[in-house]
């Protein structure tokens, strides 16, 4: 029957993981959840760390907020979008919320044009250019480095991206512009 | 130079998979004369490989047990008629038997209005005969017996 289910809901055009999600929702069976919750934990976990510049263990505590709501409406899910598109969208706003909750002091900076913190290219090694890069990307403004890491690191369209983030395509674009742009203001000089 | 602004704007929408077919062939076009371009591609490559690569790559124990724990937890969490529904596939059992008793009424009605019908029809043209010979006297009774008959 679960196949049967399955079947049908792919011959709507469906991708599987919403295919999945809605079976989970029928049924509450924790083998279907555990299948999407495998698939996906991780990607979110690195997402949010990108995205607010947390620590692990405040990142776990955002993602087990995410997936407990993943849990909790499972029976009212309404296919309008993808699963994916969906979980990203309540993993962006519990960070957006957690951020907003947290001390002011621990707010990420605005960018700098011009990056004062520049290191001799010769002496660089991987590990000291991804950390460049990874406070390059904790320097942008939120949401150029929101948009930038949901293009980049979760592989979402720009449709997906104005979805997640409430956004019309054109501000997004003009985001992830805006958003390399500064980037290689803020990398300028680094190989 | 400001065409060259508008390619430079259009680096970020071909790294995207953004642009139409013929913004795509145009801007490849572009690429193979402009140097500043070609870096600007290459540069944007270089940090994307970068913020792909993740950071963390386990779940702590405790954290993806009391995940799991709270699915198992809300499956249990099913109401009493939920649990019948779930466990006898209510639906498909439903729709069976509503199917069958909707068969078997239907064929029952269509026994019973047969067999009655034929006992009818037959007092019928009998009735109908001395009705129509009361009522409607001579060849007009004649022709309406003659319709009953051919009807059956």
């Amino acid at each position: 029957m679960i196949e049967f289910i399955s079947r049908s809901n792919f011959s709507i055009g469906r991708d599987k993981d919403t295919a999945i999600y809605l079976e989970y929702g029928k049924s509450g069976d924790a083998g279907l959840f555990k299948l999407l919750f495998d698939k996906y934990k991780i990607g979110i976990l690195n997402m949010i760390i990108k995205m607010a510049n947390v620590s692990k263990t405040e990142a776990e505590d955002i993602l087990q907020d995410v997936f407990f709501k993943i849990i909790d409406k499972r029976k009212s899910f309404k296919p309008n979008a993808k699963f994916s598109t969906w979980l990203y969208k309540i993993a962006y706003n519990r960070t957006l919320n957690y951020l907003r909750d947290k001390k002011p002091e621990n707010d990420i900076e605005q960018v700098d044009l011009i990056s004062k913190e520049q290191s001799p290219i010769d002496n660089l090694i991987q590990s000291d250019i991804r950390k460049a890069i990874r406070n390059a990307l904790a320097k942008l403004a939120p949401n150029q480095r929101n948009s930038l890491v949901l293009r980049e690191y979760a592989d979402k369209s720009y449709d997906d991206i104005s979805k997640i983030m409430q956004l019309s395509k054109s501000s997004v674009e003009s985001l992830i512009f805006h958003a390399r742009q500064n980037m290689r203001k803020l990398l300028k000089g680094i190989k | 130079m400001q065409d060259h602004e508008k390619y430079l704007k259009l680096a970020s929408f071909y790294l995207d998979g953004e642009l139409t077919e013929n913004q795509r062939e145009d801007y490849i076009h572009h690429l193979k004369d402009c140097d500043i371009c070609r870096e600007e591609i290459e540069l944007i490559k270089s940090y994307q490989t970068e913020i792909k690569d993740p950071i963390e790559t386990q779940i702590t124990p405790e954290i993806n047990t009391a995940i799991m724990k709270y699915a198992e937890e809300a499956q249990n969490r099913k109401g009493f008629f939920e649990r019948i529904f779930d466990s006898f596939d209510f639906k498909l059992n439903v729709a069976v038997s509503t199917a069958t008793i909707i068969i078997g009424l239907f064929s029952g009605i269509i026994f019973f209005k047969f067999h009655h019908n034929t006992t009818q029809i037959d007092s019928y043209t009998m009735n109908g005969t001395e009705l129509y010979n009361t009522v409607f006297p001579g060849s007009i009774a004649e022709s309406f017996i003659l319709m009953e008959e051919q009807n059956d």
